[in-house]
């Protein structure tokens, strides 16, 4: 039984997911394969969103240098672009690696999107009405993946580097 | 010397410096776009240092073709970025434009804008005054 969680809520019986077809900012295949084996902090943004998407995957980048030492499992920290039509593979490659070379940056059609997002309950809306540089409208919660693939917690936002810190050794 | 000493005054007085319009922005931080991004992000304290209610009307910048207000907003969960068409600093007040908040929105650079490269805002009051002020693009890593 692990301890009690302060920032996140972790699911009383974890959710396996089903399969979903996404590309990686290397240009690889990222499916549910992908999420196996290692614990996965998931966040939904898009590369045009220069506030609170930064910010975040700023966050979650601290405090996985913070935790190096101290947890067994440092959970990948993976983007999935909510905006594919802007985000091509090479530019979700230039944004997610000039945060942390081990950030992973993925999307794919909305199509293959709704599939994974729908699992996890995020919502996500482009605001195409605003012209060239529409904001897209999107969940802001982190959700963490256990090694078998499963939606196992969820951090709500707003979030801060103390938060992962201090719940992250709780769960992983 | 007692009359060059009012006249220095005088014309200290009619040179309209940024501090006679009564604002200031303070830690003005404007990053650099990231590689491959036409959109950024730049972060002040706007103080009013006036006996009146100030309003900013619009910002541009030579360096891009669009500036705008906005501010991010988290509801029931969902982040949203809404733009806000006009600023208004409290008399004696101040407004902070910070990450997760208020925040300078900065579109499509007419040239590609690298760190400390010089940035320029004309901000536009209410009242017709305009206030230029510059700072050097930051790295965001």
């Amino acid at each position: 039984m692990s301890e009690k969680t302060q920032f996140s809520t972790v699911l009383d019986k974890p959710i396996p997911l089903s399969d979903f077809s996404l590309i990686d900012n290397n240009g690889s295949i990222f499916n549910i394969e992908s999420l196996k084996e290692k614990w996965s902090l998931l966040f939904f943004g898009y590369t045009h969103c220069p506030d609170i998407c930064p910010l975040t995957l700023h966050q979650l980048s601290q405090a996985n240098k913070e935790l190096k030492s101290t947890v067994k499992y440092l959970p990948n920290i993976i983007m999935v672009s909510v905006d594919p039509d802007r985000d091509t593979t090479e530019i979700l490659d230039k944004y997610v690696t000039s945060f942390n070379e081990n950030v992973i940056g993925a999307t794919g059609s909305i199509t293959e999107i709704k599939k994974l997002t729908g699992q996890l309950g995020i919502f996500f809306k482009a605001n195409k009405d605003e012209g060239k540089n529409y904001s897209v409208n999107h969940s802001a919660a982190v959700i963490l993946i256990n090694k078998e693939a499963e939606f196992h917690a969820i951090f709500s936002a707003p979030h801060s580097i103390d938060q992962f810190i201090k719940d992250l050794p709780k769960i992983l | 010397m007692k009359k060059f000493y009012l006249l220095f005054l005088l014309i200290l007085f009619a040179c309209g410096t940024k501090e006679s319009k009564g604002i200031i922005f303070d830690n003005l931080l404007i990053y650099a776009p990231l590689s491959g991004n036409s959109v950024t992000v730049g972060y002040t304290n706007i103080i009013n240092q006036s006996n009146n209610n100030i309003t900013i009307a619009s910002i541009a910048s030579p360096q891009f073709n669009n500036v705008e207000i906005h501010e991010t907003v988290i509801k029931d969960g969902i982040t949203r970025m809404i733009e806000i068409k006009r600023l208004m600093i409290p008399k004696n007040g101040s407004i902070i434009l910070q990450r997760g908040g208020k925040h300078l929105m900065l579109f499509d650079p007419i040239l590609a804008i690298k760190k400390d490269q010089k940035i320029d805002l004309e901000v536009l009051l209410s009242n017709n005054d305009k206030i230029t002020i510059s700072v050097s693009a930051t790295s965001r890593f």
